[in-house]
């Protein structure tokens, strides 16, 4: 963390079973802790959201697969 | 156990056109995403991928998403090494391979991953090694067995 930025101090409440979680994992820096376990969320929703946009993407029948598309255009000579 | 994939952008445009495979092309990407399977592709994959979208116009705002998110999750694009490209003019020449599935292959290679190709001529030009295999329906049997 930077030192010419000030430190914000906010007060979360949380569950006993996070608080036991906290105390027993010895997590000092608590907002490192909740920046992980954010991004972890973040994570979880995106590999979610990646999953479903991928399943109901409005496919069509190719004018070109994939395979021959894409040889097509690695095959030209220079 | 933990992959790192290099897949190759025939087998991503199966999972958004409608082909033979286009199942078990969802199932592999599915498998990735909820197992934090980490995708390593040079930067042409997605030169490649959006050029076959506008051939069989498919709708490039989704095609993009799908990119962007899989970029901020899974899938590491990298400029390959000169290193790479330096191997390239032996590897085409010894196998009568392209350029372009060929500097897939060593960039998978120098990056210690498996080249998933559903390129079968390719595949069957080169040497079978573990940084290469070919896709097909049962990609996740022969992935994780």
């Amino acid at each position: 963390m930077s030192k010419d930025k000030p430190l914000k101090r906010i007060t979360i409440t949380v569950s006993d079973e996070v608080y036991s979680e906290l105390k027993a994992h010895k997590i000092k820096n608590v907002s490192e802790f909740m920046q992980d376990a954010a991004l972890e969320k973040l994570k979880n929703i995106c590999q979610k959201k990646m999953t479903q946009t991928l399943t109901n993407f409005p496919r069509k029948k190719p004018i070109e697969p994939s395979v021959s598309g894409v040889r097509k255009r690695r095959e030209i000579k220079i | 156990m933990n992959l790192n994939l290099t897949i190759d952008a025939n087998v991503f445009l199966q999972a958004i056109l409608e082909e033979e495979l286009t199942s078990a092309a969802i199932s592999l990407f599915e498998h990735i995403n909820n197992n934090d399977v980490q995708i390593i592709n040079p930067t042409i994959f997605e030169y490649e991928v959006i050029n076959l979208s506008i051939v069989n116009k498919l709708d490039l705002n989704i095609v993009d998403e799908i990119l962007q998110k899989y970029k901020l999750i899974n899938l590491k694009v990298l400029f390959p090494s000169l290193k790479c490209f330096k191997k390239i003019d032996n590897f085409t020449q010894t196998f009568s391979t392209d350029f372009y599935t060929t500097l897939y292959h060593l960039f998978a290679i120098e990056h210690n991953s498996i080249f998933v190709t559903a390129d079968a001529k390719y595949y069957s030009k080169v040497p079978k090694s573990k940084n290469i295999i070919l896709f097909s329906k049962d990609i996740l049997l022969e992935l994780w067995k």
